[in-house]
């Protein structure tokens, strides 16, 4: 019998109105908390403010909790004066601790999502099994004005309140009233969002395959004291929460359960921003180099189907491949965008602005098949003369494109050489040589290779 | 000749300064050139007063400047949107300048927002009874159609208190209670479809400022917000639509170009109603942009910069809209100048790259893609983003 907590935090009106309306029936299901409760020590928490605690006890739903498992209103961790995020991560942080504390494992709730019958069950079996964390790419966003009258018809209450809703049937209906950020990063898409967290294939006919940076922990039951993290969940806490990979359980899609989030139109139209393949891998590569942790771009290589129904293997183990090409090639670019930083630290700058110009407009950002280890050469500024400056400014013309692809390769080793070995093969001097750049390794020499 | 007296009153009653009585003492000494230039200065210095922009409008039409009096009521409306009287002297300044429709507008404005002043009604039925529109000179003076004023003034605060508290929550829970009493303000849809961008409500705040823009058709703002709001749930939209094709078949399509024509059509009247402001030239600009209607964005775009030639987002778009349109020289001017005035653009950087690739200087271009990289996106709906 394992121990959990299960915590949502959620203050105001709207909130609680979402959070009666999504949450709170959908995890009444019968393979959610009645299910979960029977087998588990279980509690439930919901952090919030002092004036939103009496509408939440008054709440019917509220009372068939409480049949249950034992409720805890917690009021003493709203920080008004704190960002609106902000406030939900002292909130979720305050009830982490008290987690740890008590031995248990800790689900986590958002109030405006839609869960599908059997997910806490299933949360629950993996924990026995000994993972410490579970994550989800899902949480896909949808329309609420689209999504609620269908989804209303679609899933009819119980008597108690309850709703139950099976995971693919969720699943179509969620896609089919895709939020305009679920879209744009669809790797077809036109546009793109500037904060691309996750990335969508399209499945004809049966769903889309997602890789995420950023995915849910729904479960986590920390190995350490947890002080902490960067950004919302879903960036840093399993970093810090957990040093062994093997306790962390990745979520393969649908088939074993669905979550959707539920979100306004919103108008934050100016993060939307039009882009062509070649952009949009260097466009998330950047945001990957800027903002994911080592454990995020793991995750990304995970694939998690979203099938709404029995998925024809070959169309989505092709989808995967090639969501996978695709994800090898933002993190072998926002590699090479590590580089380039490095070689403007190290006096390559020149270098570095060839490197730059050829990822954007010469279309090398998808050379690299797999991110695996490189040794990248750059001459220093000082070795680029008037000649061979404009020799390079030849070379990077479009239709010099295969020649300068050529002398650019001469630049790039596969696996990691050291300085002595540059040095003596290729008869330059190492300027600042055995510059480690994650697991690459770039090395300033002090002229140009020879033909 | 000053057709029409203007109402106003400029009183130094407030902290905004000295300067201000100085204003007063010319006025009231006949010195009206002096005081002008002073009101101008203040202007300068206090762009954000809508009582200078007032003062600026009152001395101004005493001048016989009707256009520069048009000018300061126009900035003051639109510091001030819910006070009736400066919508009454902006229609003094378009009768005086012969436009009636905005006159008209104008009045119909002010009774919105003061439907309880009989000098008001009477000054609007006068108009329209000179314009011959009997019929709606009668509903004007109809008195039983009048509402309480301790009922209106009492919801008004206590919906002020909300947005001043940003309790956006309970303001619109008032708002729709009123609504459904059947209360009629402008003001109380304005401030619910405030209210309503705090929740992220897009179709909510198009159907309030769809209601504003009826009862306060002079109010340029209200055009603008709607025209804004309209475009942009239409760019979510179409995010939408393709990648849904890529899994769905779908015969449904919507009609885009049927709100975007009615965006147009309230960025043009915001336009008529304050040709002074940026932003809507700016984003009308995009709207053009957007329906490829290039030179009507380019004039629009350049309007923009005179009015603000220190706004980078301003000199982006017209240099992006030049590349588009293949005029590279001019195009490399205005975005040196966006560099100038904002060198974490990173998408200026980007379109300067291209640029300087056209020129064949590709190392220059690499170094720009490189200032690119290094700087986050920009976050501006007065940007018109390239790829």
């Amino acid at each position: 019998m394992g121990k959990f907590h299960l915590v949502t935090a959620v203050w105001g009106k709207r909130f609680l109105d979402r959070y009666m309306a999504t949450t709170l029936p959908t995890i009444l299901s019968k393979n959610n908390i009645p299910g979960f409760s029977q087998a588990n020590d279980v509690e439930y928490f919901i952090y919030t403010t002092l004036q939103d605690q009496e509408y939440l006890v008054t709440s019917s739903l509220i009372i068939e909790l409480k049949k249950y498992i034992p409720l805890h209103i917690v009021t003493n961790h709203y920080h008004p004066e704190k960002a609106k995020y902000d406030r939900v991560t002292s909130m979720y942080l305050a009830a982490l601790k008290n987690s740890i504390e008590q031995k248990a494992g800790t689900i986590f709730l958002p109030p405006d999502g839609i869960w599908s019958d059997g997910t806490l069950v299933r949360i629950s079996e993996l924990a026995a099994e000994g993972y410490r964390a579970v994550l989800s790419a899902d949480g896909l966003r949808v329309v609420k004005e689209d999504f609620m009258s269908l989804f209303e018809r679609e899933f009819p209450r119980s008597d108690s309140g309850s709703i139950s809703v099976s995971a693919r049937k969720l699943m179509k209906l969620a896609i089919s009233c895709l939020h305009p950020y679920e879209a744009s990063i669809m790797w077809s898409a036109p546009v793109m969002h500037d904060v691309p967290f996750r990335l969508h294939w399209p499945v004809k006919g049966e769903g889309m395959v997602t890789r995420g940076f950023h995915v849910l922990p729904i479960f986590i039951h920390p190995e350490t004291e947890v002080d902490g993290w960067v950004g919302a969940l879903d960036h840093g806490l399993v970093e810090v929460a957990i040093n062994d990979p093997t306790k962390i359980y990745y979520c393969y899609g649908t088939d074993e359960f669905a979550v959707v989030s539920i979100d306004e139109l919103g108008f934050s139209a100016a993060n939307y921003k039009a882009t062509g393949k070649n952009q949009r891998i260097l466009k998330i590569a950047k945001w990957a180099y800027r903002n994911a942790t080592p454990q995020n771009l793991e995750a990304a290589k995970r694939p998690f189907r979203r099938n709404f129904v029995e998925p024809t293997e070959m169309l989505w183990n092709r989808v995967e491949r090639i969501s996978q090409k695709n994800i090898y090639a933002v993190l072998s670019c926002r590699k090479l965008l590590a580089i380039s930083d490095a070689m403007v630290d190290h006096g390559a700058n020149k270098a570095a602005a060839v490197l730059s110009y050829a990822l954007n407009n010469l279309g090398i950002t998808r050379w690299l098949k797999e991110p695996f280890p490189q040794t990248i050469i750059a001459p220093s500024d000082k070795a680029f003369t008037k000649t061979f400056e404009s020799n390079v400014d030849m070379l990077l013309q479009t239709s010099e494109r295969k020649r300068f692809l050529r002398q650019f390769f001469r630049y790039v080793i596969v696996g990691i050489r050291s300085a002595d070995e540059i040095s003596k093969d290729f008869g330059v001097t190492v300027e600042v040589g055995d510059i480690d750049v994650e697991d690459w390794r770039l090395h300033i020499i002090d002229s140009v290779l020879n033909y | 000749m000053v057709k029409g007296r203007v109402v106003c009153v400029i009183d130094s009653n407030t902290e905004l300064d000295r300067a201000f009585d100085v204003v007063v003492t010319e006025v009231e000494q006949g010195l009206l050139e002096n005081a002008f230039n002073s009101v101008n200065n203040l202007c300068l210095l206090y762009p954000q007063s809508d009582r200078v922009w007032q003062a600026y409008g009152v001395i101004a039409s005493k001048l016989e400047r009707f256009e520069e009096g048009r000018r300061g009521f126009c900035r003051a409306v639109s510091l001030a949107p819910f006070n009736a009287q400066l919508y009454l002297d902006l229609s003094q300044m378009y009768e005086n300048q012969d436009k009636l429709e905005l006159a008209r507008a104008c009045l119909k404005t002010a009774i919105s927002l003061e439907p309880s002043k009989q000098e008001n009604r009477q000054r609007y039925a006068q108009f329209l009874i000179k314009n011959k529109d009997f019929d709606e000179a009668k509903s004007v003076l109809d008195f039983s159609q009048y509402p309480n004023d301790k009922f209106r003034d009492d919801y008004w605060k206590r919906i002020n208190d909300f947005k001043y508290n940003k309790n956006f929550a309970e303001l619109l829970s008032l708002g729709q209670e009123l609504l459904l009493k059947g209360v009629r303000d402008p003001r109380l849809n304005y401030q619910m479809a405030v209210a309503f961008q705090n929740f992220n409500g897009i179709e909510e705040v198009i159907t309030q400022l769809r209601e504003v823009v009826v009862a306060m058709p002079a109010f340029a703002g209200a055009h603008k917000g709607l025209a804004d709001y309209l475009k942009q749930s239409v760019i979510l939209q179409k995010i939408v639509k393709l990648p849904l094709s890529d899994i769905f078949e779908r015969s449904e399509t919507k009609d885009f170009l049927t709100q975007l024509g009615e965006a147009e059509a309230h960025y043009r009247i915001s336009l008529a109603y304050d040709p002074y402001e940026f932003e809507t030239y700016v984003y009308y600009g995009n709207l053009m942009r957007q329906l490829g209607k290039f030179k009507k964005a380019l004039k629009l775009y350049q309007s923009a910069v005179a009015i603000q030639p220190d706004n980078a987002n301003a000199h982006y778009n017209l240099a992006s809209l030049y590349l588009e349109l293949n005029e590279n020289d001019p195009a490399l001017n205005e975005i040196n100048v966006t560099i100038e005035l904002d060198t974490s653009f990173s998408e200026a950087h980007f379109v300067r790259a291209h640029l300087l690739s056209l020129l064949g200087k590709n190392l220059d271009a690499g170094t720009c893609f490189l200032s690119s990289m290094k700087f986050q996106p920009k976050f501006s709906t007065e940007a018109y983003f390239l790829d």
